[in-house]
């Protein structure tokens, strides 16, 4: 159990990082889970489902006498040259206390995996809100694996209490959808996925967003689907599906992933009553969070104009330290060293 | 990679999906496969009269070519191989009510007859075994390319054994792609087979499903060594009761739009050594704007009054590999040296997986500055100089001055052409990197800005980047820029 996992002041113990099996995948899940900075990315079948996806998964463990007290999943998409990355969205996770010595050891692990697979760089991006000591020597990079800032409701109180810290248009809203009696139903049925996958898309249209096509979701779907990870919800009215979304579960978090919704009968509120429904849903399944995945107090932000309508439903938002770049410097000058060679530069040609 | 498979049910029927790209829709499946199966077969029953047909049928596991083969009795024997265990599955429960029961015994259905084999296998390592000149028509019915690997049985070499196991005079006929909307990659395939020494026609289809998909008109190829002519086509007999192709009008998918048969010639062979397809399948409007020179009101060309030659090149090299890349921007580098000029974004980064658009990559483009400043100069130069003797003396001269300089922070006041392809190379290989991984191109969330955040239009507006802005940006601004932020630390 978890709870037997030895404390810092047990230090030292032997630690060990290793590649972890099939057989390791219930403990790997279960310590994910009930990790506070665990994400869904790192669950045992969403690196399935990455690998129909084409990506290579690394899934390294860190043991305490034989205990497990962290760990990362790495993902790798392979091409036959070393202008690439490793990276670890939602990841590493450590108890406390293992982070300076886990992080050294999972750096020595991606340092020996970017040799043999060639990358020039380990981009992570932990759910930690503060930047640790363990992540000296890396770099914040560019853009992000995750939304680095987020919404989150709490689940725990009852839901009038819930419905008393919204906002009050959101809280009228929901209940609008419900005058127009807006039905909402929730599925791991696959032939839900045209139906999400089609409001998806026009939503993107009408927000001109890059999304993701329709085998990403096939993929995703039928592989959370299989371990009950995620669901499609649907908000119907009049025999008209009008806001769907894409719900996942993982250890006290609901995470609202992706959704689209119709554009029409956009007076019945069909999106409110459906997150609605879903945090109902996702508390009845022992969540205590939801998170609305992706959020922003900057009106300039491209995330605006959703945050306008997540904020509408209260919550606390938070900010993670956001992705970092540990570059592997002598797998950079190895790639630029090769390059010179095969392209055969002036100074190559003349002076070597 | 593991394949995924997907049966959307409808109210009429199913489709059906592998790796997400839609196969067939039981609602226009007949389109398709009268049309890559009928004319080759009708051909080959016309060529080779009063002999029992060998038909080899490569891919195709759920049943629907196998069942437009059977439909002529002069077919003996039908060979079918894919290597998709789970399609073949679904081709002998889930489909059979489509394909007729095609792929069972006759002890289970009366199409069958038995004169059907069926292998589990790659149909290239398959085909490679067979001896030469022993089946009378081949069907290739593969899906659509999703990775550079998957290419491989549409290359020159795949063809040419595909002819080489044709008796002489025998047919071939093969799945294309979009003409509509992989007009490249369409030609490439034309002048690929052309270049296995086979005669070609080619023909463009609609098909409502994939329409509906985005996918456009679809494309066929009907080939053979011995040359296709007009008067074979015209008086091919049609089995009865087919669906979709009628004596009638069938010709006319020979015609292809002037607008779209102009750029035949442009497109390179595709070979195993020097893979090109799945670059124009990725980046389909690369080469388009720029060679456009017929307006949209031109006749047709019909090919069944051409016998062309190829005139395809082979290509020199993989555009999609980093070396590619990192050679145009060199090239880049060097020309604008003497003679500035625009540079079409995409060239300088094409799109390297299935899932992203030129829109994406062209906006990765726009993280270049922030993407170096991430490096630690220092560093990097240390472990270059730990490897000097593999280096050009010049070169290691300079990095060690750099190094110099940055130690005693003098200003820098020249950056030297091999240090400004070393910058080149960094820029290629950090950007590379960063396009290579498919998800980071949807980077949700940005963190120095609001612009990362996935948006169509991104910050770039047209794709053009012209000289003065992009190498200043490049060379001048951000690596004169980075070293004194770092020499600071």
């Amino acid at each position: 159990m978890l709870t037997k996992f030895l404390e810092p002041s047990q230090l030292p113990v032997q630690l060990e990082i290793r590649l972890l099996t099939v057989d390791d995948r219930t403990q790997w899940d279960a310590f994910m889970q009930a990790s506070p900075t665990g994400c869904f990315m790192q669950a045992w079948a969403w690196a399935d489902f990455k690998q129909l996806e084409g990506y290579q998964s690394f899934r390294y463990g860190l043991f305490a006498e034989n205990i497990l007290v962290g760990g990362c999943c790495l993902y790798y998409y392979p091409r036959d040259h070393a202008a690439n990355l490793l990276v670890a969205p939602g990841a590493p996770c450590f108890l406390p206390g293992f982070e300076q010595e886990g992080m050294r050891l999972l750096l020595e692990q991606a340092r020996q995996l970017a040799e043999n697979v060639g990358a020039i760089a380990l981009r992570l991006e932990p759910l930690w809100l503060q930047k640790p000591t363990c992540l000296d020597g890396f770099v914040r990079a560019p853009v992000e694996l995750l939304p680095s800032e987020t919404l989150l409701i709490d689940l725990r109180p009852t839901p009038a209490k819930m419905l008393a810290s919204m906002r009050p248009k959101g809280r009228y809203n929901i209940r609008l959808s419900q005058r127009h009696s807006v039905t909402t139903h929730f599925t791991t049925d696959a032939q839900a996925i045209p139906v999400f996958y089609n409001l998806f898309w026009e939503t993107v249209k009408r927000q001109q967003f890059f999304g993701e096509p329709y085998s990403f979701f096939i993929n995703l779907c039928q592989t959370l689907f299989a371990v009950n990870m995620a669901e499609i919800g649907l908000a119907t009215w009049q025999n008209e599906v009008l806001a769907t979304i894409l719900i996942v579960y993982w250890g006290n978090r609901a995470t609202y992933l992706y959704g689209g919704r119709s554009n029409t009968h956009p007076d019945v509120m069909a999106s409110y009553g459906l997150h609605w429904a879903t945090m109902q849903r996702a508390k009845a399944k022992g969540c205590s969070v939801y998170d609305f995945y992706g959020y922003t107090c900057n009106p300039d932000h491209n995330y605006a104009k959703f945050s306008q309508f997540k904020r509408q439903f209260g919550g606390t938002p938070v900010t993670t330290i956001g992705a970092h770049d540990y570059f592997f410097y002598d797998q950079l000058a190895d790639t630029l060293i090769g390059l010179f060679k095969r392209l055969g530069k002036a100074g190559m040609r003349d002076e070597a | 990679m593991p394949t995924s498979l997907f049966i959307e049910h409808h109210p009429n029927g199913l489709a059906f999906y592998i790796n997400g790209d839609l196969q067939f829709d039981t609602a226009d499946e007949a389109i398709y496969h009268e049309y890559l199966v009928i004319p080759a077969i009708a051909l080959a029953v016309q060529r080779f009269p009063q002999t029992p047909l060998r038909v080899l049928l490569c891919g195709g596991g759920d049943g629907l070519a196998v069942r437009d083969i059977l439909r002529f009795a002069e077919v003996s024997d039908v060979t079918l191989v894919d290597y998709d265990a789970e399609v073949l599955a679904l081709g002998r429960t889930v489909f059979q009510p489509y394909n007729q029961g095609s792929l069972l015994s006759a002890s289970e259905t009366a199409l069958g007859e038995n004169r059907l084999t069926t292998y589990t296998q790659e149909a290239f390592e398959f085909v490679a075994g067979l001896p030469d000149a022993c089946y009378h028509a081949v069907i290739c019915d593969f899906t659509f390319p999703t990775r550079s690997e998957d290419t491989q049985i549409y290359s020159r070499e795949w063809f040419q054994q595909v002819q080489r196991v044709l008796c002489p005079g025998g047919i071939m006929s093969t799945n294309g792609v979009s003409p509509e909307q992989r007009t490249l990659g369409f030609w490439c395939l034309y002048q690929t087979l052309l270049a296995a020494g086979l005669q070609v026609k080619p023909l463009q289809v609609a098909i409502p499903s994939f329409r509906e998909h985005g996918y456009g008109d679809w494309g066929f190829f009907l080939a053979s060594a011995l040359p296709i002519t007009r008067s074979e086509l015209e008086t091919l007999v049609l089995p009865k009761n087919l669906s979709a192709l009628h004596s009638q009008d069938w010709l006319q998918a020979f015609q292809i739009p002037a607008t779209i048969a102009q750029h035949r010639h442009t497109a390179n062979v595709h070979t195993l050594d020097c893979p090109q397809l799945f670059y124009y399948l990725l980046n389909p409007r690369l080469q388009l704007t720029a060679t456009t020179i017929v307006d949209s009101e031109q006749e047709p060309i019909d090919f069944l009054d051409l016998q062309e030659v190829g005139t395809g090149a082979i290509g020199t090299r993989d555009l999609l590999q980093l070396d590619s890349i990192a050679t145009a921007w060199l090239d880049h580098l060097h020309q604008a040296e003497k003679l500035p000029q625009a540079v079409q974004s995409v060239t300088l980064m094409p799109v390297q997986h299935r899932y992203h658009s030129p829109q994406m990559t062209t906006e990765w483009l726009s993280y270049l500055k922030a993407l170096l400043e991430e490096i630690n100069i220092n560093q990097l130069l240390a472990s270059l100089l730990e490897r000097a003797q593999e280096l050009p003396p010049q070169l290691v001269r300079e990095l060690k001055q750099l190094t110099e300089k940055l130690r005693t922070g003098q200003p820098l006041t020249y950056v030297s052409e091999h240090t400004a392809e070393l910058i080149t190379l960094l820029s290629v290989t950090i950007l590379m990197a960063n396009v290579t991984t498919p998800d980071i191109v949807f980077a949700k969330g940005s963190s120095s800005s609001s612009r990362g955040s996935s948006s169509y239009d991104g910050d770039s507006g047209d794709d053009q980047f012209g000289w003065l802005g992009f190498w200043t940006m490049m060379i001048g601004g951000v690596w004169l820029w980075n070293l004194y932020k770092n020499s600071d630390d």
